[in-house]
């Protein structure tokens, strides 16, 4: 401190001193409050906004590219595949490039010809040449009109014109082939493909109802394909990547990589074969009664409710479910079409192919008047729906007779009948007023509980329901899952109608008790039959076995516990030993299968609501059949039903007469496959199949040792020489063992063609004799009474065919007794 | 006298005038204030790097850069490092010289900023002639940056002699006043408003700083406060027909956010998204051509994207202690010269640094102001290089703290 500061004048002094005390206020207000406002306002936005700009960020900043999974495959259940997925490719234009291309390769052109070019080889095509090039060569491939791509092409100012969805990837190379090579020596630009998957159904029709199919987006619409999108569909895998403001990728930025899935696959509980079986007996018994409202089939395990076959008729093709593929339903198209504008005919057959795509409705762009086509197409909408309808559980129907297995079950189950009772038939019954009349107008007469069930006797089931009264009667059916879904793995499931506990009647009880006046679905109802005669189980039926990953490992399998048991073991055994005299002496007659135990019951019900008795008066009806075997032990049971069935053909319209002997064909094919060995009576070992030894160049005695110890006793032989030469039917062939065996002891075989004669109405031994004769060999199916006799032949008569070719003949009896 | 007395006063006179000469050369030879300094190294490293992860990607994509993703920040770097050689050389002057150069300053300043409104010499480019070129290089600049420098060494040495003059309307207010109006009408030829607010800005902080009465201050700010209330919360500006997409976009940043309100909204996009901690340096994505301008004036927004708000923070709190010191250092200093020269400068800083974040972050509406040490723009950078070295030059003329 020795020198002291100069010291300055006053003013100055309070100069200085004003600049720093201002000054001061600046330093405030600059480097601290200004940044408090902007540190509120980073704040606001870095936090309380986060969320809002990141979410707009992110929208502008990522792009992300979906990676499709593979959807699952449906197995039946020995592994056979029934759905499978596989790339297929969307062909695309882009109008507006190839203007642009075409407009180029004119300008291109008018340059190289100022050049002096002549034309040839280096000389560009025109615009319209290119054009024309595309539109041929794609109309060709695509198998498209080449003036609906030309149409498209027109449309300049679009980049995306769909030519053909989901193409095979045949088809699909073929177009890219096109676009690499071809005359004009460069790339086509502006056809483009969209690989995208394809669902195929390798069986076609197989199943169609139970399996589903999938809608334009790949999402399963119909059936297991939609009951199990989820499993099936996988997760679409997505790449997201980051792109600029000029959306380009920004390839060193990040990359978000999230798998595809691919879809689970499933096993079903289906087996084709018997799906086959089924879906053909189903075909042949609506063909040959006419039936106007398709039918229905179930075959079910009844000890898991595993279901090996379920059908619905109309049915539909899954590899083309938008066209009509029942020719009764397309009748009724082509009907309106005929009845309206016969040059739209023509215009349909192109139709069929654009509906594929499911838009239908917009290409019918015909010159027709617009009335007509937009009755086809509410026509065809109509039509569409009905055939993809699975009727087996969508749909529900008054039972009938089969449903008396349950009042049956359900009096057994409490006691207030036995095997000892009897019940007195006089032709009809008064409840509450009302009087109730048996099929059997004359009445039965006094019958046991058996021959109650055998003669399916209304009065007397009336009165085994009334024996178990209202209130335990109602909890019963409750009990049997009448009021629930059944909870089978499939969408749409109906419920039907029925009365409450508070409002079930004595008269409704009566109805009941013969399975009129509520409805069910014919699942609900083949599962509670199925409890009636498996023991006393009620089981849930369902159709995939087991959930498999990629590679085949079980990811979940179905638990077949019973929901709950409803009547017990001794109650169902008498109920299958009742049901069993149903087919052997009964109304099921026609339902029974040479070598196998059967029990069944028929049914023939009043459908709700047709009563009109004028213009129907006799009432349309629902037939069916239930049957199940072995009778004993029951493997295997099935449902079939026929919905209004025709009253023209000859046969007496009732469910032993008509579904019946459809169900024995089916059983015939159906136990021996789930290799359940028949045991023939004496009377039916002419029905039992052997196999034919192969006999060429043995001696006769060795032949005929060999076919016997096959068990074949009748032969003949042609010709003189001492071996067998060559044999009718081939070594290997399966026929009935009372089958005579032709051997050729050096004779030529002879080539001249065998007619089939008519053996319908005959014996089962004089359709033998007629067969035989004409050089054919009988196999007998159905009833093995003694009076039953041939309902149809698998043969037409008069059809040529080689000698010792097998025709099967259904036996049964033509009978008029309802069921 | 005798002539002996009188060589003795020449040479007592001879020696005052040596010592003094001497004091005043060792008063400059002073400790130069570090903390300035320090926080403006660290401000202008930390602009260098951010402006390189900014940059790349629209340098990367520019033909005009050779698609060279180092391009802005090589050109940045260069002008750093000259401004930083400049700021040393700078802050060794003996800033008493300045009070010499202040009329040329101004004149030069005045000279220049007339020729570039004229057409052929000034450069037009985005609808605004603001650069000019130096015949037979390459190099251009802005006058107004030059200005901004103009006007602080001037006002702050005429300012300086007037005293308790500086509280009359005649010596205080119209001088200055009529010069920055002559600026400010320069400035509305180019157009360039954001360098006519700043210039105009800095001129009317020295003036309050310089003692002006109060009153004028106050009415002052009543008018600025007035006049941004009727343009900003009234519809004034709609109904006199000025086109007030700005002020829309002010309002709400997404009104029209693929076209007028875009550059807004992509700012705010870039800064709500980084959130509290960031995307993380250089990880930034709305400098892919979302962000206009993101290495020049937008730059803080992709600071806030890949920094945070922590980062961000930071930075601010680093640019306001650079301020608060740089106002300190003008309380300290020797001189009310020296004082206002320090003012200006930090004023300069403070005001672009205010005036650029509330921009970038909505808080006003857009104009277009750089931010101090990390915009890109060469010649700007290198003068506040300089600036910084005039508060340096200033600061080692600081008396050491008594006591101690």
């Amino acid at each position: 401190m020795a020198k002291k500061p100069k010291r300055q004048p006053d003013a100055a002094r309070k100069a200085k001193l004003t600049i720093q005390r201002r000054t001061l206020y600046l330093l405030m207000v600059f480097g601290v409050f200004s940044f408090l406002a902007l540190f509120a306002k980073a704040y606001d936005l870095t936090i309380n906004q986060h969320e809002e700009m990141q979410e707009r960020a992110s929208s502008q900043q990522t792009q992300s590219t979906t990676i499709s999974a593979s959807r699952g495959t449906i197995y039946d259940r020995n592994g056979e595949t029934l759905a499978i997925s596989a790339t297929a490719d969307t062909v695309f234009l882009d109008p507006k490039m190839i203007q642009e291309r075409a407009d180029e390769l004119d300008l291109e052109r008018a340059k190289a010809l100022a050049e002096g070019v002549e034309d040839g080889e280096s000389l560009p095509i025109t615009g319209e040449e290119y054009k024309d090039l595309i539109a041929t060569e794609l109309s060709r491939i695509l198998e498209i009109e080449e003036d609906t791509i030309r149409e498209k092409m027109e449309k300049t100012w679009s980049q995306y014109e769909i030519l053909k969805k989901r193409v095979d990837k045949e088809i699909g190379d073929e177009v890219r082939a096109f676009i690499t090579d071809n005359v004009t020596g460069k790339n086509i630009q502006g056809i483009h493909l969209l690989s995208d998957a394809k669902r195929y159904y390798p069986h076609s029709t197989l199943a169609s109802h139970v399996l589903g199919f999938l809608n334009n987006d790949n999402v399963g619409i119909y059936g297991l394909e939609a009951y199990y999108e989820k499993e099936l569909e996988g997760t679409t895998g997505l790449v997201v990547t980051a792109r600029d403001g000029n959306n380009q990728e920004i390839m060193f930025q990040y990359e978000q990589y999230y798998d595809a899935e691919d879809g689970n696959s499933l096993q079903l509980t289906i087996d084709s074969t018997i799906q086959s079986y089924l879906e053909s007996g189903l075909e042949d018994m609506i063909a040959r009664f006419d039936a106007a409202n398709g039918a229905t089939g179930i075959v079910m395990d009844p000890n898991s409710g595993a279901i090996l076959a379920m059908a619905s008729s109309p049915s539909y093709d899954l590899n083309d479910p938008w066209a009509i593929y029942d020719t009764r339903l397309q009748a009724q198209l082509d009907e309106l079409l005929t009845g309206g504008n016969t040059e739209e005919t023509a215009a349909t057959d192109g139709e069929t192919d654009e509906s594929a795509e499911g838009e239908a409705s917009e290409e019918t762009e015909t010159s027709s008047e617009d009335a007509t086509s937009d009755a086809y197409n509410k026509l065809l909408g109509e039509l569409q729906l009905k055939q993809w309808r699975n009727k087996a559980v969508n749909d529900t129907y008054e039972p009938g007779s089969t449903y008396k297995i349950l009042t049956l079950s359900m009096a057994l189950e409490e006691g207030t009948v036995n095997l000892n009772s009897t019940f007195n038939c006089t032709g009809s019954i008064k409840v509450d007023g009302w009087t109730i009349g048996c099929s059997k107008r004359a009445g039965h007469g006094t019958q046991t509980l058996t021959e109650a069930v055998g003669n399916s006797c209304n009065p007397a089931f009336i009165n085994i329901g009334f024996s178990v009264g209202t209130e335990i009667y109602h909890k019963y059916m409750e009990a049997f899952g009448l009021f629930d879904k059944s909870g089978v793995d499939l969408q749409g499931e109906a419920v039907g109608i029925h009365a409450s506990a508070d409002t079930f009647t004595q008269l409704d009880l009566a109805t009941y008790s013969f399975g009129q006046n509520f409805t069910v679905t014919p699942l609900q109802m083949i599962a509670a039959q199925a409890a009636c005669i498996n023991g006393g189980y009620l089981y849930t039926p369902y159709l995939v076995e087991k959930e498999l990953d990629g590679d085949g490992n079980v990811l979940s399998q179905h638990d077949a516990t019973p929901v709950r048991q409803v009547i017990s073991e001794e109650t169902s055994a008498t109920v299958r030993q009742i049901l069993e005299y149903v087919v052997s002496n009964g109304t099921g007659k026609n339902g029974q299968v040479a070598g196998y135990r059967i029990g069944g019951k028929t049914g023939t019900a009043d459908k709700s609501g047709t009563k009109d008795p004028i213009n129907n008066p006799q009432g349309d009806v629902v037939v069916s059949f239930l049957c199940f075997a072995p009778a004993d032990d029951p493997q295997v049971i099935m449902l079939l039903t026929m919905d209004t069935p025709s009253r023209t053909t000859g046969t007496y319209v009732s469910g032993g007469n008509m579904v019946a002997p459809t169900a024995s064909s089916i059983m015939s094919n159906i136990l021996p496959y789930l290799g359940i060995a028949p045991e023939y009576t004496e009377e039916e070992i002419g029905y039992a199949d052997a196999t034919v030894p192969y006999v060429v160049g043995m001696t006769e005695e060795e032949a005929a040792a060999k076919l016997a110890s096959y068990g074949f006793e009748n032969y003949r032989t042609v010709g003189d020489g001492a071996t067998v030469t060559d044999q009718t039917p081939l070594g290997g062939a399966i026929v009935p063992a009372n089958a005579e065996i032709i051997l050729y002891m050096g004779a030529e075989k002879s080539t001249e063609l065998c007619t089939v004669p008519n053996v319908i109405g005959m014996s089962a031994s004089n359709a033998n004799k007629a067969l035989t004769n004409a050089g054919l060999i009988i196999k007998t199916t159905g009833a093995s009474t003694s009076d039953a006799r041939v309902i149809t032949q698998s043969l037409e008569a008069g059809a040529q065919v080689a000698a010792g070719t097998v025709v099967t003949v259904q036996m049964g009896q033509a009978g008029t007794t309802a069921d | 006298m005798t002539r002996e007395q009188q060589r003795e006063y020449k040479r007592q006179k001879i020696r005052e005038q040596r010592r003094r000469e001497r004091e005043a050369w060792e008063a400059a030879r002073g400790p130069m204030d570090l903390p300035f300094l320090l926080l403006t190294l660290i401000l202008l490293v930390i602009g260098l790097i951010m402006l390189l992860s900014a940059s790349f990607p629209s340098a990367q994509a520019s033909k005009s850069c050779n698609y060279d993703p180092l391009y802005y920040f090589k050109r940045q770097g260069a002008f750093a490092l000259l401004g930083l050689f400049a700021l040393f050389w700078v802050s060794k002057i003996n800033y008493q010289r300045f009070r010499g150069l202040a009329r040329i300053a101004i004149v030069v300043s005045i000279v220049l900023l007339v020729l570039v409104t004229i057409p052929g010499i000034g450069i037009w480019r985005n609808g605004a002639r603001r650069w000019l070129g130096i015949p037979g290089t390459s190099f251009q600049f802005q006058p107004s940056e030059l200005a901004k420098l103009g006007i602080i060494v001037y006002f702050s040495a005429s300012i300086a002699k007037k005293r308790e003059k500086m509280l009359t309307f005649k010596n205080g207010i119209l001088p200055y006043g009529l010069l920055l109006m002559a600026i400010a009408v320069l400035m509305a030829l180019e157009p360039h408003a954001s360098g006519m607010v700043l210039l105009v800005g800095i001129g009317a902080v020295l003036m309050v700083v310089g003692g002006i009465d109060w009153r004028w201050v106050a009415a002052g700010l009543t008018a600025g406060f007035a006049g941004g209330y009727l343009m900003l919360f009234t519809d004034l500006m709609e109904k006199i027909g000025y086109n007030s997409d700005r002020i829309a976009t002010w309002r709400d940043a997404f009104w029209d956010p693929t076209d007028k309100s875009f550059q807004m909204a992509q700012s705010l996009i870039a800064i709500g998204s980084g959130g509290l901690l960031g995307l993380g340096l250089g990880k930034g994505r709305q400098k892919f051509m979302f962000l206009p301008e993101e290495h020049n004036d937008f730059i803080f927004a992709v600071v806030c994207e890949e920094l945070g708000l922590v980062g961000a923070t930071l930075i601010m709190i680093l640019f306001a202690l650079l301020i608060i010191r740089g106002y300190w250092l003008a309380i300290h200093a020797k001189d009310r010269f020296g004082s206002l020269l320090i003012v200006g400068v930090t004023t300069q800083i403070a005001l672009q640094t205010f005036l650029n974040i509330a921009v970038v972050t909505g808080l006003i509406p857009a104009t277009g102001i750089s931010l101090p040490f990390f915009s890109y723009g060469g010649t700007a950078l290198a003068i506040q290089l300089v600036e910084v070295g005039v508060v340096l030059s200033v600061s080692r003329q600081i008396p050491a703290p008594k006591g101690g």
